[in-house]
């Protein structure tokens, strides 16, 4: 019986989600499982071959969808070794997102926990000064920090990213350095957790180590610009355990330092119990460099 | 139909049931900086509340940007069963900026925790919850800075909050109520619905549910006022959003989206007597026997028995305009046949009293 | 006399070997040329020509005084150059939309230093010992100066070695130095650090007259990467000082936009859109003109302010001193008048 004011699906064929394998109808726009974007499948350059899934974690508050922005928009300008083209106009939307508000001064905002909200990016990567031109189709989602914090106290909370973590090829671990020059632990703990989860992930046993690639990035580290100096040595000190576990569990690990923000302010009333953080100007460091290591590894 | 007055949401006036503030435990959710995290996460429990309830808590509430109204006053809805049989409702509202200041408003969830001897205390209706703990956060205001251990919070059954139609702004359109019915049969279907409502229609949501039979509803997944994510698996999502982004992200999945001020359609096939017997019920008022009917009467039984029930009914509710041989022919054929479950039995002894009380007004007085 | 009370810290022992991450090979030390011993020569030597010319009534029993200022007002006619007066609109706020409060502040004609200070210039501010003489800070910032030290723990700019800088980078603007530092240099050389108005006006162009022009950029309008080092010009370091002369202004001054952001010796004083204070973890200066690293070009205009704490001694900020017009329009008397 028709109702008119209603919309029916009709049962058609079934395609695979590329980041959990679940099977969807033909028509599904995002994975009825994990909520990633069916697209990401259709939009597959090659049918014989899978894209690559290079995962950016870390904690709330980190700086992943600034980071992830600009190196996105970065590598679509063609002015590094890199060069990247988008695929599908939903690949754009986070470095849209974030280009837009860091170029009126604010920040772009909170990425939401539910895995439907959040912006996946697909590009193919080409490296444009190697003799052999070599095209890497990658996606990389935009994820929630807190997600990943739920996730990393009970496994399955959010069964997307123990998908993501076992089909990524490499990764990128940020954390952010001046709170951990200021004595803080807490992201050497969640350097720590997220190894910990990415190694039982990947079921590395005791004897062997977790190859893929992980790159772990120093954030904001125009606050705390000896970062820059030397970044394996910052974290050696700062982060201790987090460096212990990457020396013990880890075969394919680097370090870097990267900013985004040149200078922070903050505006301020004293009617009001918060202060809204304002980045008056952009200084791009170190931003290409952690990104340009794994796609190298890969 | 004879009946004590039953407050609707609420268990009867002057039971004992409805006496004394109901206790739960309690858990906020929301977006919080402190020493041992930051951002959305449950940031206080009461000791009651297990890990497993927390990962569902987690995995259910809205975080940024989720609530349809993007002022200070949106208000919504959450009601799901947790991996321990318990029943939670929440109670969502914008709580000032986000904390991170970088735009937008912070979302507070406030979460009750239901055993099953309270949850049938509100009669599996979650409005009424809702509305307990919208008293209680208006007397409190949203808890920021939680210790990080709650006690048990005390919700008031109260007709105040067992009514909380009244509590409701008007809904939108004509055909709300025919939209309340259809949704109620697609639900009885076992469809996934999306209502597509402007405001946020507390009173639509408690028309669907005090439609379904107590059973079917005491354990059914719906959220108000909360964008839909998938992720959330609501049967029954009630939201104000953009209807073209809405189309875009449930294509292929097997989801009823209608929208409330569309037009009035046929009604269906399924569960098509149910419908026109609630519909009359409701528009004549008669709202405590439609409670009755689905909360006391309706246990135990398959939805398959609704229509029977529904002809049970209005062939009940017509004796009064019957001719005496009308009600004698009712009666013969009500009093041959041998209803398969006990609340058709009870109706069919209802409406056979009714008839033999109808025939006795009817007969002619006669003179000593 | 030296800075006892506040001896600098053990160097701190690190690789010496490794330069500048994107020069190839090892840090090379700029040499120390012999300092003259007749304390005018030094002054020349060291380029401390606003000096010479400043305080020629405190030098002026010297001898060689009118040669010596001859040669000072040649040195800072060739490494000047006039901004007439002018005006500079200030935006009030952080955001520069239609409508908003702004401030009109008026310029007079004054000097400005046609390239910014060199890693080699500043090299002799370092050597004449300045990290070790407390009369040229300010005194509230003398509890700092134990972290005005380079990557050895010497009293330097934050990335140089041993407090010398590396010598393929003499020519290039000295960088890692706060405002503190920039305005020791100025005083001590004779100089001082333009205000926000003044960088303005000397950037925009905006001189009175009947037609109100305003440039976007020292060269015009247009953005171009071929005028100026910032991050769309792909070079991602400094360069010399005296690069793109085809983005030079009107007066010939060099790289206003680009290459490295520049000190002004004014606060960085906004609100809001909502008009609440903006505000860093300390006090803060305000630095104008965009660098080698600025990826929005709306950031490296004419016009664009923004602004770092005062002791931050960040690896893009440098600076360029000016000097009022009206300095050492009084020649020396000569020593035998009488």
């Amino acid at each position: 019986m028709n109702r008119p004011y209603t919309t029916q699906t009709q049962e058609r064929d079934d395609t695979q989600c590329l980041i959990c394998g679940t099977r969807n109808e033909d028509a599904a726009v995002q994975c009825i499982e994990c909520s990633a974007p069916m697209a990401l499948v259709r939009d597959g350059t090659d049918p014989q071959s899978r894209p690559k899934v290079v995962t950016i974690l870390g904690d709330s508050n980190v700086g992943k969808t600034v980071y992830l922005g600009f190196l996105l928009d970065m590598l679509s300008q063609h002015t590094t070794d890199y060069q990247a083209i988008p695929i599908g106009a939903y690949s754009v939307n986070v470095q849209q997102n974030v280009i837009s508000h860091m170029a009126c001064r604010m920040f772009p905002p909170k990425t939401p926990m539910e895995a439907d909200q959040w912006h996946w990016a697909y590009y193919q990567i080409c490296k444009r000064t190697s003799r052999k031109e070599e095209w890497l189709d990658l996606v990389i989602p935009d994820i929630a920090g807190e997600s990943l914090t739920a996730e990393l106290a009970n496994p399955n909370t959010f069964r997307v990213i123990n998908s993501l973590a076992g089909k990524s090829a490499g990764m990128l671990l940020l954390l952010d350095a001046p709170q951990a020059a200021n004595g803080s632990s807490q992201p050497d703990f969640f350097g720590v957790k997220m190894l910990t989860y990415l190694d039982a992930v990947h079921r590395a046993d005791r004897r062997s180590r977790v190859q893929m690639p992980t790159a772990v990035v120093l954030c904001k580290a125009d606050m705390c610009p000896e970062c820059f100096d030397d970044p394996r040595h910052f974290t050696e000190v700062n982060l201790s355990r987090l460096w212990n576990l990457c020396q013990s569990r880890l075969g394919n690990v680097e370090f870097f330092a990267c900013s985004a923000v040149g200078s922070l302010a903050y505006a301020t009333s004293p009617e009001e119990d918060f202060v809204t953080p304002i980045p008056l100007h952009t200084a791009l460091r170190g931003v290409l460099e952690p990104f340009e290591w794994v796609v190298q590894q890969l | 139909m004879g009946r004590p007055a039953t407050v609707i949401g609420g268990a009867p006036a002057g039971s004992a049931a409805a006496d004394g503030p109901i206790l739960c435990d309690q858990a906020i959710f929301t977006s919080t900086h402190s020493g041992v995290g930051e951002g959305y996460r449950v940031v206080a429990a009461s000791p009651g509340i297990r890990a497993i309830e927390k990962v569902e808590i987690t995995r259910r509430s809205p975080s940024h940007g989720s609530l349809c109204g993007q002022d200070g006053d949106a208000v919504g809805l959450e009601a799901y069963t947790l991996p321990t049989r318990r029943r939670c409702v929440a109670y969502c509202c914008h709580a000032g900026c986000e904390q991170t200041a970088r735009g937008g408003l912070r979302v507070y969830t406030h979460v009750a925790v239901l055993d099953r001897a309270a949850w049938g205390r509100f009669l599996a209706n979650p409005v009424a919850v809702h509305a307990a703990l919208a008293q209680h956060i208006r007397a409190t205001g949203p808890v920021l800075r939680p210790a990080g251990r709650l006690e048990k919070i005390a919700l008031a059954l109260t007709p105040a909050t067992a009514s909380p139609s009244s509590t409701n702004g008007p809904v939108g359109g004509v055909h709300w109520l025919d939209c309340a019915l259809a949704v109620a049969s697609d639900l009885l279907s076992r469809r996934q619905v999306i209502v597509l409502a402007p405001a946020t229609p507390l009173r639509l949501l408690e028309k669907v549910l005090l439609s379904l039979p107590l059973e079917v509803r005491e354990n059914l997944d719906v959220s108000v006022g909360v964008k839909f994510s998938a992720s959330r698996k609501m049967r029954l999502v009630v939201t104000a959003e953009p209807e073209t982004e809405l189309q875009r992200r449930i294509a292929g999945l097997d989801v009823l989206l209608r929208r409330l001020d569309g037009p009035a359609g046929q009604p269906g096939t399924a569960f098509a007597a149910w419908e026109r017997l609630l519909r009359r019920w409701w528009r004549e008022g008669r709202s405590q026997d439609v409670t009755r009917l689905t909360t006391e009467l309706c246990r135990g039984i398959s939805c398959d028995a609704l229509d029977r029930i529904a002809a049970i009914c209005e062939d009940t509710d017509a004796v009064d305009g019957l001719a005496p041989e009308e009600i004698r022919s009712l009666t013969a054929r009500y009093s041959t046949v041998y209803p398969p479950t006990k609340a058709e039995q009870t109706l069919v002894q209802e409406l056979l009293q009714k008839a033999t009380d109808r025939l006795a007004d009817l007969q002619p007085p006669t003179d000593n | 006399m030296t800075l006892s009370l506040f001896a600098l810290a053990k160097p701190k022992s690190r690789d010496a070997a490794a330069g500048p991450s994107w020069l190839p090979g090892p840090y090379q030390p700029a040499e120390q040329p012999a300092a003259a011993l007749d304390p005018l020569k030094r002054l020349l030597q060291q380029e401390r020509f606003g000096h010479v010319v400043r305080q020629h009534r405190s030098l002026g029993a010297h001898p060689q005084i009118q040669a010596a200022f001859q040669a000072a007002v040649e040195a800072i006619d060739d490494r000047f150059a006039l901004v007439p007066e002018g005006y500079a609109t200030l935006p009030a706020t952080v955001n520069d939309y239609p409508g908003c409060p702004e401030k009109d502040v008026q310029t007079e004609p004054f000097l400005l230093a046609r390239h910014c200070v060199t890693n080699r210039q500043y090299q002799m501010f370092v050597d004449d010992g300045a990290y070790e003489n407390p009369h040229m800070w300010p005194e509230d910032i003398l509890p700092h100066l134990v972290d005005f030290v380079d990557l050895t723990g010497h009293g330097a700019p934050r990335h140089w070695r041993n407090g010398r800088h590396d010598k393929r980078l003499a020519d290039h603007p000295v960088v890692g130095i706060c405002y503190y530092e920039a305005a020791a240099y100025a005083r001590w050389a004779g100089y001082r650090l333009p205000t926000n108005a003044e960088w303005q006006m000397a950037a925009s162009w905006r001189i009175r007259s009947a037609a109100h022009v305003l440039r976007r950029y020292p060269w015009g309008d247009s953005f171009d990467t071929s005028k100026c080092n910032v991050w769309a010009s792909r070079i991602g370091h400094t360069v010399p000082v005296t690069d793109y002369e085809n983005g030079a202004a009107p007066n010939a001054v060099l790289q206003l936009i680009g290459n490295v952001w520049e000190w002004t010796d004014s606060d960085y004083d906004v609100t809001d859109d909502q008009g609440r204070a903006v505000v860093g973890d300390m006090l803060m200066k305000e630095i104008r003109g965009g660098a080698y690293d600025t990826y929005f070009p709306s950031q490296a205009t004419s016009c664009f302010r923004t602004g770092l704490p005062a002791l931050a001694r960040a690896h893009n900020v440098g600076f360029r001193c000016v000097m009022d017009a009206g300095d050492g329009d009084s020649r020396p008397a000569s020593p035998q008048a009488g």
